[in-house]
């Protein structure tokens, strides 16, 4: 029977089971949060006239409070599920997550008597006191710090950020070439449009990086210990299976975010020919990171699966082949891109108000899923609509107001979360196999 | 439970068609040095992987330090150190860094690391290697910073896979010496090996496994109590002649177990004469010889070693 349970509790100190305990009380949150979610999208989205209030959004009648729950379901279900992984992880970064969290909900619920706060603020004041009373356990990652300190060490670390910088540099002087030889037959040439192609091409090669590389980086973490022959020494010393896993992953995703940080000045180089703004450089930062996350993630859960690296790494390059370029070819033709012809002002061809507006949530959230997507059109909200969270989007077959969310705000959300959950498989994984 | 600190009782574990260990029963008493003795193969390093929580027995119960490895594996966990036969290297980690990150991992608080680190590295001697990388170290250092991680949470037992194997003499020694010193500290030392003279200056128990289970097991000095209750004379003469006439001698003598011709030397036929007998006993067969005109030109008292235990106990079943 104990091999059934979640884990055997002999292997845990008295104060991994209490944490084990907090845990569980903001999975259950994440889970409660993720029901929620989907109810109301199945509320919004199953019935054929587009789901009660999606009809009264496109009739005006609701206003768009619907979507703001919808957003802050999602983002209180990111922040529960990934608070939990770092309980389990004994992580020093719990607090600032768990205060801050706290306090966006709090201020919400007092500016907007955002009352869905409290489905997080409840389980998280709790969580907060019961942290407080253990607040010995929450301390610097040895791992992070091993992995750092190798990482970081010497000539190596310091050439690849700036062969990196080097590189990005010499394609986005290459690109303001090409853009330049284009426009110079034009009588009138809007500078913004150089910016935007500059800061668009700087942005989808960090992109591509990303998914390149950070799948590969944290593929390798528990194999790659068994194959350098100290998995046996970590798992002989009362180091828990989380610290090490999220060890692994932030060590990472450190390194990733210190090139993506290296890169912004080549982002900015945007500014001088305008077109962007700074809004559009923070936005595509967490992007970038909330996108890392989530591949490293998916690199760490498929290493607890196999004790091989190559495996590993194969899996979690199908699965990324699949998010980055599978889900926008489906959707595409799923759906045909109705959000992208809404956000554009271009309506779908159909007759019927329901389905329209069916089409437009339903593709506003698979375009969120996929980052070259949520790039995209968030971009061309910004220089469209100059909408940061929501905005509306007339509707072609009858000319009402519809409110969408900018997916960016969606992608991180879920991204997030599903971060959140994958390390949670990983370390039940983990633990599984060590029984 | 008795005063042992490591007991097994009955364990077996099976890989694929292999029986890795057939009933491997053993008793380690509180601060004994236990030499685990076999060839390769005769399931050493099973039964460590057991005793640290590596790997689940499929039949039979071990504790460690009054722990079942099974049903209470942190605690065993608390109470070894354990070095596997293969150095597990970081080759990124300064030595430092390398004892600090170990010593992280036994929830050793940040402020009572440095001075921990810099103990242990005092212990092993390696203090003036503080702040190479791990990798640099030659192959006898990396092993007395591998037993330094080991002692990073103060454990009772430590469980040493093949600590000497590959060393040259002068950093076995070094080991040697270390593990001497470790266990005047009050630590109960569990090792294997397949290097007997390790075993005999060191050791006070004794293991002899083979083929998965334990074929001799007890202190050096009751194994070598048994061992000598027999003595080897070896006797040298100048012809074959000479020696079938002596071997009826000795066959016909009271306490003589067996007679065996060994590899001549120098052109002398050699005897091995395998006795329970007094001194006088000895010399009064020794005397027996020249009243049958036979002058040997060799007579001497073999000494017995563990080797020669060792090579009687087993039969080369693992090869």
């Amino acid at each position: 029977m104990s091999r059934i349970a979640w884990v055997s509790v002999e292997a845990l100190s008295p104060r991994e089971a209490a944490l084990n305990r907090l845990s569980a009380v903001m999975q259950a949150t994440g889970a409660l949060h993720a029901v929620a979610l989907l109810a109301l999208l199945a509320l919004g989205l199953l019935r054929p006239e587009g789901g009660a209030w999606a009809a009264g959004l496109a009739s005006g009648l609701v206003g768009d409070a619907p979507l703001f729950i919808l957003l802050g379901l999602s983002a209180n279900m990111g922040a529960a599920l990934l608070l939990a992984v770092a309980l389990l992880g004994q992580e020093n970064w719990a607090w600032p997550l768990a205060l801050g969290a706290w306090g966006a909900n709090a201020a919400a619920l007092l500016a907007w008597g955002y009352l869905p706060a409290l489905a997080l603020l409840i389980p998280l004041s709790w969580l907060l006191w019961q942290m407080w009373r253990d607040r010995r356990a929450y301390h610097a990652n040895p791992v992070t710090i091993k992995e750092l300190r190798g990482r970081m060490r010497g000539a190596r670390a310091f050439a690849i950020i700036s062969v990196f910088v080097l590189l990005m540099g010499a394609f986005t002087v290459l690109l303001y070439l090409i853009t330049l030889s284009e426009l110079s037959g034009l009588s009138v040439v809007e500078t913004g449009q150089v910016g935007r192609t500059l800061f668009r091409g700087v942005v989808a090669v960090e992109l591509a990086l990303i998914v390149l590389v950070v799948p590969a980086l944290t593929a390798g973490a528990v194999s790659g210990e068994r194959e350098r022959q100290t998995y046996d020494l970590l798992t002989t010393t009362l180091l828990p299976t989380p610290t090490f896993l999220l060890g692994k992953m932030v060590a990472a995703l450190g390194y990733m975010a210190l090139l993506v940080l290296a890169a912004i000045p080549l982002q900015a180089i945007s500014f001088l020919f305008g077109g962007i703004s700074q809004v559009e450089v923070i936005l595509s930062v967490v992007g970038l990171m909330a996108t890392a996350l989530l591949l490293g993630a998916l690199g760490l859960f498929f290493s607890t699966t196999t004790e091989r690296t190559l495996v590993a790494t194969i899996r979690v390059y199908i699965f990324t082949l699949a998010l980055v370029i599978g889900l926008p070819i489906a959707s595409n033709v799923l759906l045909g891109g109705a959000y992208g012809f809404a956000v554009n002002g271009v309506g779908v061809v159909t007759s019927d108000v329901g389905r329209e507006v069916g089409a437009i949530y339903a593709d506003m959230l698979l375009t969120s899923l996929n980052p070259v997507t949520t790039a995209l059109a968030t971009q061309s909200i910004l220089v469209n609509q100059q909408a940061l969270l929501t905005f509306n989007v007339r509707l072609a077959t009858t000319g009402e107001l519809l409110p969408v969310i900018a997916p960016w705000a969606l992608l991180v959300a879920f991204y997030v979360a599903a971060a959140g959950g994958l390390l949670l498989a990983a370390v039940w994984q983990m633990r599984r196999r060590s029984v | 439970m008795s005063s042992n600190i490591i007991e097994t009782r009955d364990l077996k574990k099976r890989f694929g068609n292999f029986d890795a260990l057939q009933g491997m029963t053993i008793s380690v008493p509180q601060g004994a040095i236990y030499g685990f003795v076999g060839p390769n193969g005769a399931g050493k390093t099973t039964t460590m992987r057991i005793l640290t929580t590596l790997t689940k027995p499929d039949h039979g119960t071990a504790t460690v330090a009054g722990f079942d490895v099974l049903k209470e594996r942190r605690a065993v966990r608390r109470a070894i150190g354990y070095m596997p036969d293969e150095f597990g290297v970081y080759e990124d980690l300064r030595v430092w860094e390398y004892l600090d990150f170990f010593a992280a991992c036994y929830e050793i608080p940040e402020n009572a690391r440095k001075t921990l680190v810099n103990d242990l590295l005092e212990l092993v001697d390696l203090s003036h290697r503080r702040e190479d990388m791990v990798d640099k170290l030659s192959r006898g250092m990396k092993q007395r910073l591998s037993l330094a991680r080991t002692l990073a949470h103060d454990p009772q037992v430590l469980i040493l896979d093949e600590p000497a194997s590959g060393l040259d003499p002068r950093a076995r020694v070094e080991i040697r010496e270390l593990l001497a010193e470790l266990a005047r500290m009050g630590k109960t030392i569990f090792f294997s090996t397949h290097i007997l003279a390790d075993v005999e200056d060191i050791c006070t128990h004794i293991g002899i496994v083979e083929a998965g289970q334990v074929v001799m097991q007890g202190s050096l000095d009751q194994l070598k109590a048994q061992l000598l209750e027999t003595r080897d004379i070896v006797i040298t003469l100048l012809d074959n002649q000479q020696a079938e006439a002596v071997k009826t001698i000795a066959l016909g003598r009271m306490g003589v177990r067996t007679v065996e011709f060994i590899t001549p030397r120098a052109g002398r036929t050699r005897l091995r004469v395998e006795m329970i007998d007094t001194d006088e006993g000895i010399q009064a067969f020794h005397r027996a010889l020249f009243d049958a005109e036979i002058v040997p030109l060799g007579f001497q008292e073999e000494e017995k070693t563990l080797e020669t235990m060792f090579m009687k106990v087993t039969r080369g079943l693992v090869t």
